[in-house]
């Protein structure tokens, strides 16, 4: 069954985003709306324009600060991936961030090809929560948000998958048989029909698709070390997922996790926590709701997934049953 | 001496008249007439057979008869002779380089059709794009 549909491209938080809405009262409508948010959202979380809200909440010398509902829902958002995840999905490692290199956005960047670095990374070994936790010492309160100051946040890790489930619920208003809004990877689905999306998983390490997952309604992430690498002043590589335990780029194994959950927020943090965990510990905390373990060298090991398609490409099945 | 011995002949029959069979002959032929032509007058034409049971049957319905009333509907298709003089260039076109010289009017006929083919099948409807999900 056919339904009006809206499909909007643009570009939002230095990445390229998608919104799909297929029937409801006003599928184009409701697809601008969705835009429009997730645009006011940039505007908000990013740390790249000194302007923004969240930029201003950390160059504010005070313990409490006023902030918006929306600055507010994020970071409460950051504070439940990183309670979640014991930590390794840490909102507080900017500082650690600039430091590897990682200052201005790389918006419009195209990294070099993840092999590079592969053959020049230390090392592979899980990453750990940082001992100090400093994510523990901030509260969002009803107007304000209180963090030792000083202390400054960067929503990196968890912005793009709840603003992806804050605009699917508003869009969500228009009734559609069936939406989904993408952030850069990380997807929300909803709908009222059941007609499932098949939700193509991109692998790091080769750029192709390496399996198909059918989802009608849920979250599903992706977090790789392929799109945000570069080389420092030594020529040694870096990236965007660090280590809170080091606040050194974490090189654990895998190239990629794919995860599926209830919710985008929730599979982000869930994708980063099993990357950061390395190839040992993913399996475990995918077991839930399922996902995809994308390895340095192509491989490709679904996880708890009722059904896993793999697409038609052989080099991808050869992998699938190693 | 000889003898001879004759035999009488038996007398012959009695010769029957040609008249008379005739005339029996040309009554016969009269009776089987009278005959058929009654039972034909009667609706039973011996040439026809006794029939199925469900001819007597249908033959026992009474008749119905049904008027139906078509429509006849003549279109007349309004056929154009559709000419194009001096077509406009479109945008890609006009971006290209033209010759000095002006080009010669071209003039399209469209020759009169009195039948036009069935419009080709609309194209499928385009369908949203499948998400993927990919490392940010």
């Amino acid at each position: 069954m056919s339904f009006e549909f809206a499909e909007l491209d643009f570009d939002c938080m230095g990445c390229a985003m998608r919104i799909v809405v297929e029937g409801g009262d006003d599928p184009h409508g409701a697809a601008r709306a969705g835009e429009a948010l997730l645009h006011e959202a940039d505007r908000v979380l990013t740390r790249f324009d000194e302007r923004s809200e969240l930029c201003r909440l950390n160059a504010d010398p005070r313990t409490a600060v006023p902030a918006s509902r929306l600055l507010r829902d994020a970071v409460a958002a950051a504070l439940t991936a990183a309670r979640h995840s014991g930590g390794l999905v840490d909102p507080t490692l900017l500082t650690a961030l600039e430091d590897a290199g990682y200052r201005e956005s790389r918006r419009g960047t195209v990294s070099a090809p993840l092999a590079g670095a592969l053959t020049m990374a230390p090392e592979r070994r899980p990453a750990a929560a940082s001992p100090a936790r400093a994510w523990q010492r901030i509260i969002v309160g009803a107007k304000t948000i209180a963090r030792p100051p000083g202390l400054r946040l960067d929503l990196g890790g968890s912005a793009k998958g709840f603003a992806a489930d804050l605009t699917a619920q508003v869009i969500g208003r228009s009734h559609p048989d069936r939406f989904y809004v993408d952030c850069a990877g990380d997807i929300a689905i909803g709908g009222c029909g059941r007609e499932p999306y098949s939700v193509a998983v991109e692998h790091p390490a080769t750029g192709q698709i390496a399996l198909e997952l059918s989802i009608s309604r849920g979250g599903v992430a992706t977090s790789g070390i392929d799109r945000r690498w570069w080389r420092d002043g030594a020529g040694a590589p870096q990236h965007h997922l660090l280590d809170p335990s080091t606040g050194s780029p974490a090189w654990t194994g895998l190239a990629g996790v794919t995860a599926v959950a209830p919710s985008a927020a929730e599979a982000e943090t869930l994708a980063k926590q099993a990357l950061l965990s390395g190839p040992h510990m993913a399996a475990a905390i995918l077991a839930v709701h399922g996902g995809v373990l994308l390895g340095e060298a192509g491989e490709v090991q679904a996880i708890a997934l009722p059904e896993p398609r793999p697409s038609v490409r052989l080099s991808e099945l050869e992998a699938l049953v190693r | 001496m000889a003898t001879t011995d004759r035999r009488r002949r038996p007398d012959p029959a009695p010769r029957v008249r040609p008249g008379w069979v005739y005339g029996t002959t040309f009554a016969g032929f009269l009776g089987a007439g009278a005959l058929i032509g009654t039972q034909m007058a009667a609706g039973h034409d011996p040439a026809l057979g006794a029939g199925t049971p469900a001819q007597k049957h249908a033959s026992a319905q009474p008749a119905v008869v049904v008027k139906r009333i078509e429509k006849r509907v003549v279109k007349t298709r309004i056929v154009k002779h559709v000419r194009y003089r001096d077509v406009q260039p479109s945008a890609a076109a006009a971006a290209t380089p033209q010759p000095s010289a002006p080009a010669p009017t071209r003039t399209y006929v469209q020759k009169a059709q009195t039948y036009s083919p069935p419009a080709p099948a609309p194209a499928p409807a385009p369908a949203p794009s499948q998400p993927t999900t990919r490392s940010s």
